[in-house]
């Protein structure tokens, strides 16, 4: 078997970061609204001046000037500044330093006050602002015309970085691009760039161990576990580890600052003197509830990180900063949802606008010498039908959010049941060769195999066989077959006993582990109804006779080492149970493979298997994909596809000849399953030819499956 | 909020076309960035194939190509990938290798396809115009079978009522035989009027308007050089379908 190489170059894991996103600014730059979000903010930037960014982050910045130093904050306090100034870490401050220093450095040769230094800040998000929405588009697959309406015109990101004037864009952006690099599966850089969120921020520690999670209850993840973790303590702890130990200002400023205290405040009392911290015990339960899931899809880990964060946002008076965290979050949920999921997503953003117009500072604005910096007086009682009512709504749209990314998660159903696939056709053809090559592509270690020829009721030197076929049903132990198939669809595992078919006898019992995949192949897979059911993809092999006797006799004489005669001996006889117990089992199957030779003269070389040229025939019972199925094998294979519509109603039949290699099936798998980075292993190997073809239809029968299965 | 396209020519788009005839590369997709994909790709497989260097393997293509097309000239097969393959393994000394040619062909257009996009809104068009009853040509050079694939994998093939190739016109636009077939296939005699959206200036828009008098849209993007006599120009395909519903 042949093993897909990557065609394209090795790509490095910000391949496609900056550059080109920034290219495509050009393209957004002509879109209407493009325009009209640029200029608000460009007019929020020059005209409005944030009171925190004024009285706190600028001053703290442009310390700088006056007296550089590697730790900031000890020299900040020390020359009296407010101890409040800048509660972040380091990569927070070297993203903000350069446009205010350069701003304060004009300011002092023009002598104009600070207007250059919080313009240099302003501008410093702005570009933070452009960065963020061009990431989200690619880690959404968003279009121009969503991301521009969902997120560049989201009110509350208008309101939180212009306005009030918060910085939490840089860790929020991190944090994005983290989840990006792992979609990826880049999880060294995923892991350094967290790393970093943490070190700009302290408090995107919350989200790492549901990605820590994610990674590890994934059986094709978990291998990229310590890849990931251990370049996010290093970055995190040698950027922010010194400060932390060391810097008294960052003791002061950063550990001691109040948000840190918010975390308790709301708590329930216990008994006289204890009380129980709502918002740590929340973000426990919804720990465990991330490990439970077990196997989490990207995207469900998308939406969980989402409600969470909301979640956390909802019991905590938060710092109106965090609510920028849940901006993205907010924008996936958009994504397709229409009207009925825009229009709760608006009300809640005006609401906590409104709530936090109260609450927090504002700006002032230049121009007009107003001073809007003082929260709006509301009486308590509005105040906190205001909370009341932003807290209905988040909890609602948290509840949705999570709904959602359950119903949309793919592998949340593969996670409660695994898939099962049987495969049933008569004795040489090819069911090991397709079970093996399944196995390639859902991962060896995600599939569990078991076969029916070690249910034979004796071994091949028993005299029995003289009266019976294997293919008669009573000479296989159906019922312990079908005990261990369903045990393993129940998440256990089985102990069985192995038929080695080179010495025709039984070898020790070994044990089965159960797993994400069931791979079922035998003889009478679909001979029992009780399982019949049971499996979430029925295949059955056929093969045009003629090239089954070829084959068969190739392999029986050639590999297992039986005498030519013999072997055509027990062809004829085992034809009419063929035809009764095996033939007839195609019938319950969804799909039915049918290899032939493309021209039967080639039939006569027995010397020559590899000149065979071979056409497969597809029979697909439910596949309402063939469509799509053709259009890719054709336009992207190169293949020639002729389709009819079978005797029997709603049966489609296909035969697909041409040549085939690994790359085209692994692209046009792509193209085929959404999402299939979740239901494929890391390495999957495709073959190439009919069996790569086999492969692929299948893998595309089992999406559909799993897709059906979470509807019905 | 919407931008109106540029409309050199307003009196044009009043009357309703007999017929849209249209470009399909770099007209209905971004054939630059598909073309540097898929020509990334064989690059990597001629290399990895017969051990070579990048810089052995770059002059023998680009060799290879400018001898096919100063053979071929004019003609569908002058962009055959296959033969530029075949000729550039037999400049580096490899003979005749037909797998190899055929397989580097196959890997140049299936990353091709999986590169390319089509512009938002194409398919959006073309529905407008079925919808307005106003029937619709492909008019593209290269050789049938891959535009054919081309057509098929954007999931274009049943929008276009007729679809002229160079390979069968026997001559690239700019020359009149591609668009004047496409006319009498769409049973319309010269003079009737007819829309043409491409983007090439030369071969498109010049070549249109010579060989039909057709009122010529160009769409443009990164890479397009703007034509001077084009009755109007647009970006967005949002755009075309606003000049279509005014003159429908």
């Amino acid at each position: 078997m042949e093993v897909a190489t990557a065609e394209k170059a090795s790509s490095g894991p910000f391949e496609g970061w900056l550059y080109p996103q920034w290219k495509s600014l050009g393209r957004l730059a002509r879109h209407p609204v493009f325009q009209f979000g640029l200029l608000i903010r460009l007019a929020l930037v020059f005209l409005a001046v944030p009171k925190v960014q004024e009285k706190w982050f600028v001053p703290f910045l442009l310390d700088f000037l006056r007296q550089p130093s590697l730790d900031p904050w000890t020299t900040f306090l020390n020359s009296g500044g407010d101890s409040m100034s800048f509660p972040y870490g380091p990569v927070m401050y070297l993203l903000h330093l350069p446009g205010v220093a350069l701003g304060g450095l004009i300011d002092q040769h023009f002598g104009l006050g600070h207007f250059f230094a919080l313009l240099g800040f302003g501008l410093t998000i702005l570009l933070l602002d452009l960065e963020l929405m061009l990431s989200l588009e690619q880690i959404l697959d968003a279009t121009e015309d969503e991301i521009l309406r969902y997120y560049w015109l989201s009110p509350i990101v208008l309101y939180i970085c212009y306005w009030h004037g918060q910085t939490d864009m840089v860790p929020v952006l991190l944090l994005m691009v983290s989840l990006r690099l792992l979609q990826k599966l880049h999880a060294k850089s995923a892991g350094m760039v967290l790393g970093l969120a943490i070190a700009a921020k302290l408090s995107m520690i919350l989200p790492a161990p549901f990605l820590v999670i994610y990674l590890w209850r994934s059986k094709r993840l978990s291998g990229l576990l310590s890849q990931f973790m251990i370049p996010a303590i290093i970055t995190a702890a040698l950027l922010q580890g010194p400060y932390l130990l060391f810097s008294p200002g960052v003791k002061v400023m950063v550990m001691g600052s109040p948000e840190i205290q918010k975390v308790y405040q709301l708590s329930i009392k216990f008994g006289d003197k204890l009380q129980v911290y709502v918002l740590p015990f929340t973000y426990l339960l919804l720990l465990y509830a991330a490990w439970r899931i077990g196997r989490m899809s990207f995207s469900l880990l998308f939406s969980f990180l989402g409600a969470s964060f909301f979640l956390v946002l909802l019991l905590t008076p938060a710092s109106i900063g965090w609510f920028l965290w849940a901006v993205p979050f907010l924008v996936a949920h958009q994504l397709g949802g229409g009207v009925s999921a825009s229009l709760p997503v608006y009300a809640f953003s005006m609401v906590m606008i409104i709530f936090h117009l109260g609450q927090s500072t504002g700006a002032t604005v230049r121009l007009a010498g107003l001073d809007l910096t003082a929260p709006v007086a509301m009486p308590a009682h509005l105040q906190s039908l205001w909370l009341t009512g932003m807290v209905a709504l988040g909890a609602a749209l948290a509840a949705r959010m999570f709904r959602t990314g359950v119903q949309q998660n793919d592998y949340f159903r593969l996670s409660r049941k695994p898939v099962a696939i049987g495969i049933a056709g008569d004795s040489g053809s090819g069911k090991d060769t397709l079970a093996a090559a399944l196995a390639g592509v859902f991962g060896s270690s995600a599939v569990a195999s078991i076969s029916g020829d070690d249910y034979h009721s004796w071994d091949r030197h028993a005299p029995m066989w003289r009266a019976l076929t294997h293919l008669n049903p009573q000479a296989n132990n159906l019922l312990a077959f079908s005990n261990d198939v369903l045990a393993l669809m129940e998440g256990k595992s089985i102990v069985c006993r192995h038929y080695d078919h080179s010495s025709g006898r039984f070898t020790k019992r070994r044990s089965v582990a159960h797993n994400e995949v069931i791979l079922v192949s035998g003889l009478h897979t679909l001979y029992i109804p009780s399982l019949l059911s049971k499996f979430d993809v029925r295949l059955f092999l056929a093969m045009d006779e003629e090239l089954r006797r070829y084959f068969k006799l190739r392999r029986d004489v050639n590999e297992r080492g039986h005498p030519e005669e013999k072997v055509l001996e027990s062809l004829e006889n085992r034809y009419p149970d063929a035809k009764r117990y095996i033939h007839a089992q195609a019938k319950t199957a969804d799909l039915v493979f049918k290899l032939e030779a493309v021209n039967r003269e080639d039939l006569k070389q027995p010397e020559r298997p590899e000149d065979i040229r071979l056409r497969l025939c597809v029979s697909l019972r439910r596949g309402l994909y063939y469509e799509k199925l053709i259009r890719i094998l054709v336009s992207l294979c190169g293949l020639h596809v002729d389709m009819s519509i079978g005797e029997e109603d709603s049966v489609v039949e296909l035969r697909i000849e041409g040549d085939l290699q690994p790359e085209d099936l692994a692209l046009a798998a792509g193209q085929l399953v959404p999402h299939l980075e979740e239901l494929m292993a890391l390495d999957a190997r495709w073959a190439n030819g009919m069996i790569g073809l086999m492969q692929l239809i299948t893998f595309v029968e089992v999406a559909e499956a799993l897709r059906a299965r979470g509807n019905g | 909020m919407d931008r109106q396209m540029e409309m050199r020519n307003k009196a044009a788009f009043a009357t309703r076309p007999c017929a849209v005839l249209m470009d399909i590369d770099n007209t209905v997709y971004a054939y630059d960035t598909a073309h540097a994909a898929a020509s990334e790709a064989a690059m990597r497989k001629t290399i990895k194939m017969l051990g070579i260097k990048q810089a052995e393997y770059e002059p023998a293509f680009a060799e290879a190509r400018r001898e096919v097309k100063t053979i071929l000239k004019e003609t569908a097969s002058a962009h055959s990938r296959l033969l530029y393959f075949a000729r550039m393994l037999e400049r580096l000394g490899m003979k005749s290798q037909p797998l190899m040619a055929l397989d580097l062909e196959q890997t140049y257009w299936r990353n091709f396809l999986s590169a390319s996009t089509l512009f938002p809104q194409v398919k959006d068009f073309l529905e407008d115009l079925r919808a307005a009853g106003i029937p619709v040509a492909a008019v593209s050079d290269l050789t049938a079978q891959i535009q054919f694939r081309k057509l098929i994998y954007f999931g274009l093939d049943h929008y276009f009522d007729h679809i002229v190739t160079s390979e069968e016109a026997g001559v690239e636009k700019p020359a009149a035989k591609p668009f004047q077939m496409a006319l009498e296939r769409l049973s319309l005699i010269p003079g009737q009027l007819v829309w043409f959206v491409g983007d090439d200036a030369k071969k498109d828009i010049a070549g249109a308007k010579a060989a039909l008098g057709a009122i010529t849209l160009q769409k443009l993007h990164d890479g397009v050089v703007v034509s001077g006599e084009a009755d109007a120009v647009f970006d967005h395909f949002r755009e075309l379908r606003e000049v279509l519903r005014g003159s429908v």
